[in-house]
């Protein structure tokens, strides 16, 4: 067992061809905040969906070196990726929300992985929505359409959806980036509090947010990543 | 007046005109058929079966015979349109064979109806020796609406916005999930669209039935599978042959009201349907 929750090794990305980034070597330590970070165009997102093959679909993108996630090179041919999938959650930049009730958008990816009864269902979804602060806010409407929400809630239930088939990492794509000032705080502070349980990384474009929240930071630059202590010391933080 | 706004008014006038036209040819013939059509209506018509080959009594057993024939058309499309579009988005992934894929689906959809009738006959009623019976004819008609039903569920699944499926592969979906969850009930509206259009089709079609399905007279419900049906489009054609009856010139333009009906309220339907849907997805 590794102390890592993710680690690459002299990883290349590629679009058709086209390099992203040319070699990226990392860690990301287990039950931490990490936060990546760089220009716009810079690979934040494709790294971050190369975490769980989000980009398998993708035709002409191509991943070399190892990418070893949770103690495996998740692009071994034996792997099972929907089970990967399931242990490394993703959260959008944009909330989605299914055209179902609250209460249904919750159970969305649990209703198929989970072997368990009606009642228990409700259980886990209370569990999911309290987890995000969520539940105070619908408990008394978990019926009604889901696009009935703000944004802001509307994230956190989308949180609440990956939750709620208990990830073990949590990837996030600048999932503040469409909220306003006090949703996002509301964002962040859920963050902080599932570091206990879950590993997380979080691509951000704001400094101050990274930050706030994250222990570790990745910058993404020139096709190359490196690691910064978030916090330099005077004379530190360069790569 | 300048040269660019001549030409402008040049091209607006021209489209003006076409389209008067075109809304004008529509409004003749649907003149023509509620006018010559219209007093063969009454309850004994709609309700009566035909007497005397179709000069006397009512259409009942026609109605029914074309209602036969296309609900049995799209039940048996259905499912393979709907294969097929989820075997093509969901599980081809190479893009040439994607490419053939819908080369083929284009092509079945412009082969004349009368050599669907002809290799439907002889595969279906020779060679399975089902004859001339209702099942032919359903088979014949699913195989021909087959790609309209395809490529309206398959215009439904591409538009299936990119952030619901990645957000059903994100939470680990298989395939098969994924189709569950995600791209079945969201391109819901397609499907039945598809399938309204398809069947509006089916009830067009005269010449792929004509001599494989449907009989002209004596007939009532099928009792059995090797049975035929009598339809509205072919009471409609034996009736015209015999232009020097007015009675029996009147009787056709009647069922051919009663025809446009149907295909009215399916066209309707489909409007309405998509409209409803389309709100509900925006909201
Ligand atoms: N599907 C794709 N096919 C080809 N090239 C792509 C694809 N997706 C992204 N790219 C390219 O890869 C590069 C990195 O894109 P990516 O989305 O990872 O950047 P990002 O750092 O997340 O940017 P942003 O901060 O704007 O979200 C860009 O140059 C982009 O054009
Ligand atoms: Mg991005």
């Amino acid at each position: 067992m590794t102390a890592h929750a993710i680690q690459l090794e002299r990883v290349r990305l590629s679009y058709s061809g086209k390099a992203v980034i040319e070699t990226a070597s990392c860690t990301v330590r287990k039950n931490a905040v990490t936060a990546v970070v760089g220009p716009s165009g810079s690979g934040k997102s494709t790294l971050l969906r190369t975490l769980c093959r989000m980009n398998d679909r993708i035709p002409g993108f191509q991943v070399e070196g190892q990418v070893q996630v949770l103690g495996r090179d998740i692009y071994d041919p034996g792997i099972n990726v929907y089970d990967l999938r399931k242990r490394v959650g993703m959260v959008f930049q944009k909330p989605c929300v299914f055209p179902k009730s609250i209460v249904e958008n919750v159970l969305f990816g649990l209703r198929f992985h989970a072997t368990i009864n009606g009642k228990n269902f409700s259980e886990r979804a209370e569990q999911a929505l309290r987890d995000v602060f969520l539940w105070d806010e619908v408990k008394d409407r978990l019926d009604d359409p889901a696009h009935t929400l703000s944004q802001g809630q509307q994230q956190r239930l989308a949180m609440a959806r990956t939750l709620a088939v208990d990830p073990e990492i949590l990837l996030m794509d600048e999932p503040t980036s469409a909220l306003d000032p006090k949703s996002s705080r509301a964002i962040e502070d859920l963050i902080l509090s599932l570091k206990d349980k879950h590993t997380i990384v979080l691509v951000t474009h704001n400094v101050d947010q990274a930050e706030r929240v994250a222990e570790d930071l990745i910058c993404v630059d020139d096709k190359t990543i490196c690691h910064k202590p978030c916090h330099p010391l005077p004379g530190e933080g360069t790569c | 007046m300048n040269r660019r706004l001549f030409k402008e008014r040049t091209l607006l006038i021209a489209l003006y005109s076409l389209t008067v036209f075109g809304c004008l040819v529509l409004a003749v013939i649907l003149a023509t058929v509620i006018t010559r059509g219209g007093p063969a209506l009454s309850g004994t018509f709609l309700f009566e079966e035909a007497r005397n080959f179709g000069l006397e009594g009512g259409i009942l057993y026609q109605i029914a015979g074309t209602l036969i024939l296309m609900t049995g058309a799209a039940l048996v499309c259905l499912p393979v349109a709907l294969g097929s579009v989820l075997f093509q988005t969901e599980f081809l992934h190479s893009p040439p064979l994607k490419k053939i894929f819908r080369l083929l689906i284009y092509s079945l959809n412009a082969v004349p109806t009368i050599i669907f009738g002809l290799i439907g006959y002889l595969f279906f009623g020779v060679f399975l020796e089902a004859g001339v019976s209702w099942v032919t004819g359903v088979l014949i008609l699913a195989v021909m609406i087959l790609p309209t039903l395809h490529v309206s569920i398959h215009e439904a699944v591409e538009s299936i916005p990119d952030h619901y499926r990645e957000a059903g592969l994100a939470l680990g979906l298989s395939p098969g999930q994924q189709m569950r969850a995600v791209v079945l009930p969201q391109s819901l509206h397609g499907i039945i669209t598809g399938t309204l259009l398809g069947l509006a089709r089916a009830a067009g079609e005269t010449a792929a039935i004509m001599f494989t399905a449907t009989a002209f007279s004596g007939v009532r419900l099928p009792q059995s599978w090797t049975e035929p049906v009598t339809t509205l489009q072919t009471h409609i054609l034996v009736l015209a042959q015999e232009a020097a009856n007015p009675i029996a010139l009147t009787n056709a333009w009647g069922a051919g009201l009663v025809l446009l009906t149907l295909v009215f309220i399916l066209i309707t339907a489909t409007l309405w349907i998509r409209s409803g849907l389309e709100m509900e997805a925006e909201r």
